[in-house]
């Protein structure tokens, strides 16, 4: 979505702008095809009658309960709790879960979540790669500099591939 | 846009805005392909409407309160611990509020929620106001939804980056101690499990 729109678009826009360009994207519908219903709905016809089918029904469901499938067999953990680790400072194209305001900075492992769908290869296609997720802990004043909050870390959950070591803080400061 | 006001306004239907239209041209795509159903699309919606809502997390948080082990899995293993009382459908941390920390979730890369435990998000939660000042200023944040915290207490914030969602385990105010389970869940509100509220002590009778 262009930026421009995004911010232009409520809440439920921008996952229907998302939702629409995957499945255009992965071929099960086509935007021609999109536009002409729209033409037949607004003209008061709906070609597509409801259908029962408990198979299906049962299938949707089972999303709302079962656990996700996020986590996934991958690499053991190279940083463990305690550890000392600094961002990468990228600004890839696609799609990323390190935001901006965390790059480039050191942080804390805080804890192992352990081996998770890695969404920046995910979202393009190229593989799921679970490995290693973390939660990493920011001190407000490493994120903000000097105006920051006192007492007011925060916290990412982060892939491994956006980490790389840190030597330990000074323990004298 | 234009809205079409009319005096006998429920005679003649308002013109359909383009969103709308869109919505219901890509479920009846996805109906005629056999990918939905309209049972099944009507069954999940009626399920955010009338079932999954704030009191699924405050049971769980009222549980929490009541059994000290179960409090203990919760934190260890947000996940397996709901699925004890039935609730699913989300990786889940739950992160506990005490005398010397609160805790505030935001997601500030989209709007991140644990739906399965308290419902669809506040509009708020999705603003760009929330998601880009929770992490920047949490306290300010904070004193604006009446929360006033000292500054000895740590805020922790969790911005739900990864598929992760996160549960605040709010604190049991103080003359609660001879309420029933249900009845302390019925005192946990959507904002304290965000973080942007503490759960008040019961009115005095």
């Amino acid at each position: 979505m262009a930026p421009i729109d995004y911010l232009g678009s409520s809440y439920y826009e921008r996952w229907l702008d998302g939702n629409v360009r995957l499945l255009v994207e992965k071929g099960v519908i086509t935007r021609e095809e999109l536009e002409r219903r729209m033409a037949q709905l607004a003209s008061g016809t709906d070609p597509a009658p409801p259908h029962s089918d408990p198979k299906l029904l049962e299938r949707m469901l089972r999303v709302t309960k079962e656990r996700p499938h996020y986590r996934q067999p991958g690499p053991p953990p190279r940083f463990a709790t305690g550890d000392r680790v600094l961002t990468r400072n990228d600004a890839p194209v696609g799609h990323t879960r390190l935001p901006r305001y965390a790059r480039g900075k050191h942080g804390v492992i805080d804890r192992v979540h352990g081996s998770y769908i890695f969404p920046d290869t995910n979202a393009h296609g190229q593989g799921e790669q679970p490995h290693a997720l973390y939660s990493v802990r920011f001190d407000a004043a490493e994120l903000w500099g000097g105006s920051a909050e006192p007492c007011a870390p925060v916290h990412l959950d982060l892939w491994e591939r956006y980490l790389e070591p840190a030597a330990p803080a000074r323990s004298t400061s | 846009m234009s809205r079409a006001h009319d005096e006998h306004g429920h005679h003649h239907r308002e013109p359909e805005s383009v969103l709308s239209l869109r919505v219901r041209a890509l479920e009846s795509l996805l109906i005629e392909k056999k990918l939905v159903s309209s049972e099944a699309v009507d069954r999940i919606v009626g399920a955010y409407e009338q079932d999954i809502g704030p009191h699924n997390g405050a049971k769980v948080v009222a549980r929490a309160w009541v059994d000290p082990a179960y409090r203990q899995r919760l934190l260890a293993d947000g996940t397996a611990a709901i699925e004890e009382l039935g609730f699913g459908g989300v990786d889940l941390q739950v992160v506990e509020n005490t005398p010397g920390v609160h805790n505030l979730v935001v997601c500030t890369l989209c709007s991140c929620y644990p739906h399965a435990l308290i419902g669809l998000p506040p509009v708020w939660y999705k603003s760009f106001e929330y998601r880009s000042r929770a992490v920047r200023e949490p306290r300010v944040v904070l004193r604006e939804f009446g929360v006033d915290l000292p500054e000895s207490v740590e805020i922790r914030i969790w911005d739900s980056s990864a598929e992760l969602r996160y549960l605040v385990l709010p604190q049991r105010p103080p003359g609660t101690e001879r309420l029933s389970e249900a009845a302390l869940a019925e005192l946990v509100t959507r904002d304290a499990m965000i973080g942007v509220a503490v759960v008040p002590a019961p009115a005095a009778r």
